[in-house]
């Protein structure tokens, strides 16, 4: 089924150092590190960014396939930006011309950095949420977002309405699959015909989907009232954040990465 | 036996959203009460009223007319409404959208978090009711991952770290298959062992018999009251209310209308069964009978 | 119209960690007229091989037969074939889309080619054959009727296709005892028609003996027994195997002749009056 193959927002259970790190930690980290894969000025920072990213894979005990299998819904996009640069981007050793479709050795390099740099993007960010269960993520996310207050904003309602969100992906699109299937049997056609009548074709699709996120919303809200929910005013937390020895090693580790990262981008190798 | 819940003649309607809704209200001047520890089952067709009355318990509606009182609490008291609603917690129909969490564990500590339970406490509480249902093995997953009487599980283990000390179950077994509900119906009977209050709405009278009392409702207003024995002896009422008896009254039933003396008191399978034993007691096999002269 | 299965296999995720068969080697038929009963525990595989009868899933290997005719081929007469199935899911009533009754049972015909006029005729038909009066209800909103009629009105959107083989999906599932008999009743009626062909997936054994001609029992993927209630319900080892719970009747039977040697030679019964029958004969031939 296509439609569940979405990583993003999977978590991987397994007992790890880093599914054991504190979650702001791994926010942090994480927003460190696609920072960082900027800072990148040649293959050399990218390689090195890319073998730091595998070391921490291997330390989560994720599997490969679970971090590759992201890659899959931007799949396009990366393709994109490959031929885009490879082939419409300026350089100076032409290889090869045909009107406005051009490729040189720089326009190969620059593409084949940008994909690269799109694919570790790819990856660093599906491990945060691989590795982090989605309401330690949103609870740290509350508490990294704390400084919202002051505009009246309340960070607890984001990201409670963030775990929501990602706890029930899963049940849409179930339930997705489910309507399709039922007005397929009933002669419905989503695949073919001009736009206008594929577009008209989505009504059967979307306002039943429409009807069940409604229900499902009436009934959780009514369950969480039962579950004495009233906002995050005196709530606790099942595991409440801390900072430990172990994010302290992770935030020298990371300091370490990034200098390495500033310094080969002064002196690339490659 | 003290009441944990007092209902004293409430009415409540719906507000009006179509022009042709029904006008009438849909409880009407309904007074019930329910002892501590009691296992109460609460049947009726569709539209009388159960779900409205489940919801009117535990504050999540509040009547027009009369009042609740929950362990003396009443249920207009703003102040104390998350006393109340820890006090009676609820498990509901849809094993799926009642589950706040993408983590088994997390989601039963969502009820304790909310009280402000200690993290350390809140642990304690959330292993305790996995162990209770049975789903301690399964912390770690995602709702998606579960059957959907597994789901349910999690949801009474959720009301459980809550340690109310009375459940409401509305009609949890109605999405469910036959093992599901088995299984359900398994850990209900447990916890009303275990000196909980249960109040269970069910289209299921073989459900109900398990209950002391059972509770009729017909039209928002009490039709009938009584243990499951006295409530299946008056089987017209139930048949005119489209409600189904369960298997061993319809087939005792059948017996007796075949000139099989059977005694008053069959509600079980296992009722029956030693009837059928005493009435055979000492008697050879049927197949091997003396041939009548 | 027959329809018959050849050796068909399925499997999910194939190629990912969680590959799992689905159906191993699933091969019967049915014929025109008849009334099969899907049953089997939950994730035996039983909707998906009803998904694989009108083409919403492919096979892996095998093949669909309509009156000898593969229905999966790439032909527009193929294409025709799957449309003489018709599809109710499991709680269909979460399809309805339109704004009124009328529009959505015209759905379904529209989408095969109908005539405006020719998709009204079929639609009024097939509300009727669900008990939902058209002139009342035609042009009300689906999402105003209650849990059992919105099913119904679901049911009708499948109906009005004229499909000749029906397969519904747990029909009953999640009604309370009024709506069930609704169900249960219009099921009955249809199965007058001896043109019509149905499938029903159910975990209610007391209906699956009353409506069906043969059950098809399936237990992890692969077809146990196709047989009469009779020799399907009457086997004990094969109920055993298959994890199902027999109709109350039948087990109440068993375990009384297991349990009382009175009763030993007590005969198998599927339903309560069969049951009732059996006990009362045993019991009055002894004291005459």
């Amino acid at each position: 089924m296509a439609l569940t193959d979405i990583t993003l927002g999977q978590y991987y259970p397994a007992e790890s150092p880093i599914h054991s790190l504190d979650s702001r930690t791994k926010v942090l980290g994480t927003f460190g590190f696609l920072i960082s894969l900027f800072i990148a000025k040649s293959f050399t920072g990218l390689l090195f960014a890319g073998l730091c990213l595998l070391c921490v894979i291997k330390l989560s005990k994720v599997p490969l396939r679970f971090v590759t299998r992201g890659l899959k819904p931007v799949m396009f996009l990366i393709i994109f930006t490959l031929i885009i640069n490879v082939f419409f981007s300026a350089g100076e050793h032409m290889i090869w011309q045909w009107g406005i479709i051009k490729m040189s050795r720089e326009s190969i390099h620059r593409g084949g950095f940008m994909a690269a740099r799109l694919v570790l993007l790819i990856f660093g960010s599906s491990l945060l949420t691989l590795t982090t269960k989605p309401i330690e993520l949103t609870d740290g996310l509350e508490n990294l977002l704390g400084f919202l207050k002051l505009f009246k904003v309340s960070p607890h309602e984001l990201a409670m309405m963030m775990g929501i969100a990602l706890r029930f992906i899963p049940t849409l699109l179930e339930e997705t699959d489910k309507i399709m299937k039922a007005q397929t049997a009933r002669g419905a056609n989503f695949e073919t015909g001009k736009l206008m009548d594929r577009a008209k074709s989505l009504v059967p699709l979307l306002v039943p989907l429409f009807v069940s996120a409604f229900r499902i919303a009436a009934d959780l809200a009514m369950a969480m009232e039962a579950r004495c929910y009233r906002g995050g005013e005196g709530r606790t937390r099942l595991h409440a954040l801390k900072y430990g020895r172990k994010d302290l090693t992770a935030g020298l580790l990371f300091a370490l990465y990034l200098a390495a990262m500033i310094v080969m981008r002064r002196f690339p190798l490659i | 036996m003290e009441n944990i819940i007092e209902v004293k003649n409430i009415t409540f309607s719906y507000p009006e959203s179509e022009e042709d809704a029904p006008a009438e209200p849909t409880l009407k001047d309904l007074s019930l009460d329910i002892r501590n520890g009691e296992f109460v089952a609460i049947v009726g067709p569709n539209g009388s009223g159960k779900s409205t009355l489940a919801k009117c318990l535990n504050a999540l509606l509040l009547p027009e007319e009369g009042k609740v009182c929950v362990a003396g609490m009443d249920t207009s008291d703003e102040d104390l409404i998350w006393k109340i609603r820890s006090q009676v917690g609820m498990v509901f129909q849809n094993p799926d959208n009642q589950l706040v969490s993408s983590v088994v564990e997390d989601d039963v500590a969502f009820g304790p978090e909310n009280l402000g339970v200690d993290p350390a406490e809140i642990r304690r509480r959330v292993d305790e009711a996995l162990k209770a249902v049975n789903m301690y093995d399964n912390r770690r997953k995602g709702p998606h991952q579960l059957s959907g009487g597994q789901k349910q599980r999690v949801a009474i283990a959720g009301v459980l770290a809550m340690q109310s000390s009375c459940m409401i179950f509305d009609e949890p077994t109605a999405m469910l298959d036959p093992s599901g509900r088995a299984e359900i119906i398994d850990v209900i009977c447990d916890l009303h062992r275990q000196g909980k209050t249960i109040v269970l709405i069910t289209h299921f009278m073989e459900e109900a018999a398990k209950a002391d009392r059972i509770v009729v409702l017909k039209d928002g207003q009490l039709a009938m009251e009584g243990t499951p024995l006295e409530v299946f002896a008056r089987e017209d009422r139930l048949r005119e209310m489209k409600l189904v008896l369960p298997f061993a009254i319809e087939l005792a039933d059948q017996l007796k209308a075949r000139g099989i003396e059977l005694p008053k008191d069959i509600v079980t399978e296992e009722d029956l069964m030693a009837a059928l034993e005493s009435l055979t007691a000492g008697r050879k096999t049927a197949g091997e009978a003396v041939p009548c002269a | 119209m027959r329809l018959s299965i050849e050796n068909l296999y399925h499997t999910y995720g194939k190629g990912l960690a969680f590959e799992t068969a689905a159906l191993k080697d699933v091969s019967f038929t049915i014929e025109e007229g008849e009334f099969v009963s899907f049953i089997g525990s939950t994730g035996c595989g039983k909707s998906t091989l009803a998904q694989h009868l009108n083409g919403l899933l492919k096979p892996d290997s095998g093949r669909v037969l309509v009156d000898g005719k593969d229905i999966n081929e790439k032909t527009p007469e193929a294409m025709a074939l799957r449309h003489r199935i018709g599809l109710v899911f499991q709680y269909p009533e979460y399809q309805l889309f339109e704004e009124t009754v009328l529009k959505d049972v015209m759905f379904g015909p529209k989408n095969l080619g109908c005539s405006e006029e020719d998709a009204l005729r079929r639609s009024r038909g097939a509300l009727s054959l669900v008990s939902i009066d058209p002139d009342i209800f035609g042009q009300r909103s689906p999402f105003e009727l209650s849990g059992g009629q919105k099913r119904r009105v679901a049911i009708a959107g499948v109906l009005a296709m004229e499909p000749e083989l029906l397969i519904l999906d747990e029909p009953t599932a999640g009604l309370d005892p009024q709506g069930h008999d609704e169900i249960l009743d219009m099921v009955l009626a249809l199965r007058k028609n001896p043109k019509l062909s149905i499938v029903m997936i159910s975990h209610n054994m007391a209906d699956v003996v009353e409506l069906s001609d043969k059950i098809l029992l399936l237990s992890h993927g692969e077809l146990l027994k196709l047989g009469t209630p009779q020799e399907v319900f009457g086997d004990a080892e094969l109920m055993a195997r298959s994890g199902i719970l027999p109709p109350p009747a039948a087990s109440f039977v068993r375990r009384l002749a297991e349990k009382n040697s009175f009763f030993s030679s007590l005969s198998p019964a599927l339903t309560t009056e069969a049951a009732a029958e059996e006990i009362a004969k045993a019991l009055q031939g002894k004291f005459e």
